[in-house]
């Protein structure tokens, strides 16, 4: 929370408001910041009033140390973005609660 | 009332692959949250109007009923640790689908996180199947997860019309399974 650039990747494709694709490459851990760039993508589709968003995040390597950090991440900041949208507050989880291995 | 009769499978638990992993965070309660995926009265507002009825104990009978009284899903309770944990046999009652495509497991995991829990669903199978025979399971699994989130945080579930994927009824069908 103290403005460190954590991530940082460029946009391949937008495609307002349905599809958002860029590279993600980690910069914050030594032990992460070796493995290459990944590609997020994110597609929203309308579904009645309703919107189905769907995350891909791809590219990892075998092994890849971040893919454990990302996995556990994503769905924490995914959940209290529905949260937010729908309620107008978001969720406040604990980040020892992802259990995520990088973080100590 | 439908007579029902839950098969016993015979099965190792650890030969089962997990096939879909759906992990969402609600600000709810573990108790609560519990309660919601073992109460017929609260199942029917976010699971597509399905009733469950569970007998919480291992080798008990789990059952899904759709909105007419049908049954809808048949299985047993593999595990129960409430309010942690409840694994089931998860199979839809269509005509030779067991058969066809052996018995589907479903996992609930509740985990305490801040003042919120983490709700991990886990779909599993003791064999390899088709991505048109898993999409049934992609597509409304996050239907059901994100309505039952809604429920819990807003009072309101959320109203998703959906019907099964084509492209997995007609797999069943070639398969020789009559899906309805």
């Amino acid at each position: 929370m103290d403005g460190t650039t954590t991530d940082v990747g460029d946009i391949l494709e937008a495609d307002r408001p349905r599809r958002l694709a860029y590279t993600f490459k980690h910069l914050l851990r030594e032990e992460l910041r070796a493995e290459p760039a990944t590609r997020v993508v994110f597609v929203l589709e309308p579904h009645g009033d309703l919107v189905k968003l769907t995350l891909t995040h791809e590219g990892f390597v075998e092994g890849s140390k971040l893919l454990d950090g990302i996995s556990k991440g994503w769905p924490a900041i995914l959940s209290s973005l529905k949260s937010l949208l729908e309620s107008g507050e978001p969720l406040v989880i604990p980040p020892a609660a992802l259990d995520i291995e990088a973080i100590d | 009332m439908k007579i029902y009769r839950t098969v016993r499978v015979d099965m190792n638990i650890d030969q089962f692959k997990p096939t879909l992993v759906y992990a969402i965070y609600i600000k709810t309660t573990p108790e609560k949250a519990w309660h919601a995926l073992t109460t017929g009265e609260v199942s029917a507002k976010y699971f597509f109007g399905n009733s469950v009825e569970v007998d919480e104990r291992v080798g008990g009978a789990y059952v899904l009923r759709t909105p007419d009284g049908e049954l809808h899903i048949s299985g047993e309770v593999i595990e129960c640790e409430r309010p942690r944990k409840l694994t089931v046999t998860f199979n839809v009652n269509w005509p030779a689908l067991i058969e066809k495509l052996g018995p589907t497991l479903v996992s609930y995991e509740i985990e305490p996180a801040g003042d919120a829990v983490k709700l991990t669903l886990t779909e599993s199978h003791d064999r390899p199947l088709s991505d048109d025979i898993l999409s049934g399971g992609r597509q409304g699994w996050p239907a059901i997860m994100s309505s039952l989130k809604s429920l819990l945080e807003t009072g309101e579930p959320l109203v998703i019309a959906m019907a099964p994927p084509q492209r997995m009824l007609d797999s069943l069908r070639a398969l020789g399974i009559a899906a309805p």
